[in-house]
């Protein structure tokens, strides 16, 4: 069965129950931001690097 | 300006302060923190690190650093042995950011990797130890310079700006650290420059202290406590923002001093401060500039904060410069060569490197001036390219801004 | 040759690797040849899971790292005069612990052999040294409009030697081809130190010759067990126009199976890969993917369809796979965001030590391994329910130890998205808490899992190698049986007579026992 999540500073997060033994980091909600950004820039650029374009869905199915 | 809250990015292991020695026990959240990367293995931190690009020296990644404790924590080598190793990072934070434990799900589990956070651990602890990381020597004499100069500079310490009858107090604040202050002074000076002509009310400290980051490694005590006395003289000046013109400093006070202390004021990068001018229409590019130019994302400002589109703007918006820039995902393996602290002192040679590297990537996109955001780079891409001859002169984005403005 | 697992070595052994060592740093000069720990210790694991509790059983005495053919040379004829291993390691991204030293000795590291020696845009060939990685030969082609289609999951990280030496499988090589497929010529030193070049053509870049045997690919997936590449002539081509990953959700993996097989009888060109997540797999990205957390609950399988080519062909390619899933299965298009950021992380989004779980839903950190059977389309649904039902027992006894993130098959037909499957079952393994029990227990684990997959018909392994413990007996004595082991024995012998390279791999010491 998937996991219920929380939502801490805007976007998906683990149930901090899970996390009681081996949590060791604070991250702030900049941080958390900052990371996200640079995922979604790094995922765009990865389409780029593989080809110029990239075609999605036809609009009748999206 | 007021009223914009600055960005903090805390990411903090109070794990890293406890001391490792040869002989001596790796605590269970280091060996877990070593882990989390060892647990990967792929190495995505060593195809964007520019110093493995260069030297091809897997010790000196992120998996390299981690790993090798992880080994010290089962039983195989002691700290002492990564005297080389240790000098190998130039604490660009490309590594951190591209492990997919950061990248892909660190907003989710809260746990991200730290590399630069550990390499300053390990050379701390080499130090503390006896074992200084090959060459500290060199370091250290640049230490004691800056130490020196807190102690006896006086009236020099605003030299640089002694023509330009700046206040000692201000709501706003600008921040000018030592290697600016004696070094690059004309980013100093281009900056209120710019400021004044906005019309920016704005003061200067008459005697700031030390922020070089090659302390913050070898004593991390004497690092904060300079820190904490800057940030309570600004405060007592008045400063309700404080315009920063070292993205090393920015980095600092965005991300480190606040692992220590509360920051009491707002910090802003003087490049988004000049945007921010630009775009309420304080400013005016009213000159056009005429060269071929590419950009050069300082690493603090890109893998590092959320601070890399103003000087794309900026540049944009001055009219002439065919203007041709990597994007900053891929510039997230580039690096001048300085490094955030101590690299270049401790590896000049492939500080060299990594700098002519940088040029050549330049040269590529056949343009005539690689323009930067940040006084080291600018210092070391000058050093670079006087010694190699390359045809790519560095300049720093708020000479052409002075430019455009009509400023002079 | 050397006891494994003994920390000191015999009086006699020693001196004798002191003398290497001597006569390495002469032929290489000191700076590149490493005897401390950590440089030691950090090259002695691959990605595959690792006995950290016998961790010194695998670290090298020495580690080298050469810049030029003449350099390996020198270092194969010291370790041939000395009687002591060599491991070639390149990347260390491979699954298959081929880069792994079983017994020690000299720790060959390629990645200073990273020169791009030619890029020919004529006849469309780029000629390497065998340290440089795809990303930093793909910064380079692209900026000419290239590109070197070799795209495994390790894509950013892997490195060129290493795809070669264990025949690495391309996510895209149902469009562009697989290693063997794209690797033109090569030169290889072998391991009495004699160089030789295999390929077509005088020139070495010719991709289809019918001269002589085709030694070529002797030389591509011997986990440097014959020798070691220092030049190879790949085949390029242009950088696709565009792309179109396409995300399919369906109510179970049946469905998915009869979904993939319409895309894969669709006939089309620039299909480069048809994918199934099975619903073990979905529930997995559920827990900490943002992408798949949102997903309504129905979807509990999914199939990707991947097109590449001019824009043209796969916005007509793409616009029959959106009738045949949506319009004829009824399946449900995931949208754009995920089609796109999805496919996009495929390279590193399983590789993340906090994936793990235990019975409690605690989080316990976790490495990855990835079994890699190649099945053919028809035994899929047996395979699959077979390896889930082997990982739940290994998971219900050792709690917290493994954990069972799913299944993913990709076509692994090149050139042609149909036929057989790289099945790939993922699972967690609790490396921090690895006792000889648990390691025993995962090698019999794995061992279930590659009978099960020979049984259907599948090969063990279709892109790491069957190298490893559990895999490596079922490889040599069932899977090669009929005669191929025996004559690998006899080449392996032949052209490495004193059992220099990579020993221990594929069980061939035995091809020297009297």
């Amino acid at each position: 069965m998937a996991e219920s999540v929380t939502i801490k500073y805007g976007h998906f997060h683990v149930e901090s129950k899970r996390m009681e033994k081996i949590l060791t980091q604070e991250i702030n909600e900049h941080e958390t931001e900052r990371i996200v950004r640079n995922r979604l820039e790094f995922l765009d650029w990865m389409n780029r690097h593989f080809a110029y374009k990239t075609v999605l869905a036809p609009d009748k199915y999206k | 300006m007021g009223g914009k809250m600055s960005k903090q990015f805390i990411s903090k292991k109070n794990f890293y302060d406890s001391p490792l020695e040869d002989g001596s026990a790796v605590s269970a959240e280091l060996r877990r923190d070593c882990y989390a990367v060892f647990a990967c293995r792929h190495k995505f931190c060593r195809d964007v690190c520019p110093v493995y690009l260069e030297e091809r020296a897997e010790g000196g990644t992120s998996y390299g650093f981690h790993s090798a404790l992880l080994a010290v924590s089962e039983g195989h080598g002691v700290l002492s042995e990564m005297v080389d190793t240790s000098q190998l990072c130039l604490e660009c934070g490309a590594c951190q950011l591209r492990c997919p434990n950061t990248l892909y799900t660190g907003d989710f589990y809260g746990q991200t990797t730290t590399t630069i956070d550990l390499v300053r651990k390990i050379r701390r602890d080499l130090i503390a130890q006896g074992t200084p990381p090959t060459n500290w020597e060199n370091v250290d004499k640049y230490i004691q310079e800056d130490l020196d100069r807190e102690k006896t500079a006086g009236d020099s310490m605003v030299r640089w700006a002694e023509d330009f009858d700046l206040p000692v107090s201000g709501q706003t604040m600008m921040f000018v650290d030592y290697f600016n202050a004696f070094q690059t002074t004309d980013v100093p000076r281009s900056a209120v420059k710019i400021l004044k002509k906005a019309g920016v009310k704005f003061g200067i400290l008459d005697k700031p202290f030390p922020t070089l980051g090659e302390l913050y490694e070898s004593d991390k005590k004497l690092w904060v406590s300079f820190a904490k006395e800057n940030c309570k003289k600004l405060k007592n000046a008045g400063a309700e923002t404080v315009i920063i013109v070292n993205p090393h400093d920015y980095i600092f006070f965005t991300s480190e001093y606040p692992k220590y202390f509360k920051v009491p004021f707002d910090v802003i990068y003087v490049t988004d401060y000049i945007w921010s001018l630009y775009e309420q229409g304080k400013l005016l590019f009213e000159n056009e500039i005429n060269i071929k130019a590419t950009y050069h994302d300082p690493c603090t400002l890109n893998k590092q904060s959320l601070s890399w589109e103003a000087p794309r703007k900026l540049i944009s918006a001055i009219a002439g410069i065919k203007f041709d820039a990597d994007d900053r995902v891929t510039q997230w393996d580039y690096c001048c060569g300085n490094g955030l602290n101590s690299f270049k002192r401790l590896l000049p040679d492939v500080s060299y490197k990594v700098g002519l590297k940088r040029l050549s990537l330049a040269e590529e996109l056949e343009v005539e001036q690689l323009i930067v955001a940040c006084p080291h780079c600018l210092d070391q891409f000058t050093e670079v390219q006087t010694k190699s001859g390359s045809s790519i002169q560095p300049v720093h984005i708020l000479d052409l801004v002075i430019k455009a403005a009509g400023i002079e | 040759m050397y006891e494994v697992g003994k920390k000191t070595l015999a009086e006699d052994v020693q001196k004798d690797l002191d003398k290497a060592i001597s006569s390495l740093r002469d032929a290489i000069g000191n700076e590149y040849v490493f005897q401390d720990v950590p440089n030691r210790a950090i090259r002695s694991a691959v990605p595959a899971p690792f006995p950290l509790h016998d961790w010194e059983a695998h670290i090298p005495d020495v580690v080298v790292m050469p810049s030029t053919t003449e350099e390996v040379v020198e270092i194969v004829k010291i370790a041939n005069e000395y009687k002591i291993p060599i491991v070639p390691r390149a990347g260390a991204t491979g699954l298959a612990d081929g880069a792994v030293p079983l017994k020690k000795g000299i720790l060959l590291d390629v990645k200073r052999m990273n020169q791009i020696i030619e890029i020919d845009d004529i006849n469309m060939t780029a000629t390497v040294q065998p340290g440089v990685s795809m990303l930093e030969l793909n910064k380079v082609l692209t900026r000419v409009g290239l590109f070197y289609p070799d795209d495994p999951a390790s894509y950013p990280c892997a490195i060129i030697g290493g795809r070669i030496g264990s025949n690495g499988f391309s996510l895209i090589g149902g469009g562009y081809g697989h290693v063997p497929n794209l690797v033109i010529s090569q030169e290889i030193v072998l391991p009495t130190g004699k160089v030789i070049r295999v390929g077509g053509g005088g020139g070495r870049k010719i991709r289809k010759s019918s001269v002589g045997y085709n030694i070529k690919d002797l030389f591509i997936g011997h986990q440097g067990t014959l020798g070691i590449t220092t030049e190879a002539t790949l085949d390029i081509c242009k950088k696709p126009e565009a792309e179109c990953p396409a995300f399919f959700g369906t109510n179970s993996f049946e469905e998915s199976h009869k979904l993939a097989f319409d895309l894969e009888m669709l006939g089309l060109r620039s299909m480069a890969a048809v994918l199934i997540f099975d619903p073990q797999k979905i529930e997995f990205l559920r827990r900490d993917d943002e992408a798949y957390i949102p997903q309504p609950k129905e979807i509990r399988s999914v199939v990707l369809a991947l097109m590449y080519g001019t824009e043209a062909e796969v916005t007509v390619a793409r616009d029959k796979v959106f009738e045949t899933a949506v319009d004829k299965h009824k399946a449900i298009y995931l949208g754009d965001e995920i089609s796109k950021g999805d496919w996009a992380s495929r390279h590193d989004r399983y590789h993340i030590a906090y994936h793990g779980r235990n019975k409690a839903g605690e989080v316990s950190m976790m490495t990855w391994h990835c079994e890699d059977a190649a099945i053919n389309h028809s035994e899929l649904p047996q395979v699959r329910k077979k390896w889930h039902a082997i990982v739940e027992q290994f998971k219900s006894k050792y709690d917290g130890i493994f954990d069972d993130w799913g299944m993913f098959m990709y076509t692994n037909n090149p050139f042609r998205p149909y036929g057989d499957y790289l099945t790939e079952i993922d699972i967690g393994v609790n490396e921090l808490e690895m006792t000889p029990e648990i390691w025993n227990a995962f090698v019999d684990m794995k061992r279930q899992i590659a009978e099960v997959a020979l049984e259907a018909g599948g090969s063990i392994s279709a892109c790491h190698g069957g190298t490893r413990m559990g895999d490596v007996e079922v490889a040599c004595y069932q899977e090669l049986a009929e005669g191929t082991y025996d004559l690998m024995k006899e080449i392996k012998k032949m052209l490495d007579p004193n059992n220099i390279m990579n020993p221990g791999k594929y069980l061939l010491d035995s091809a020297y026992n009297k």
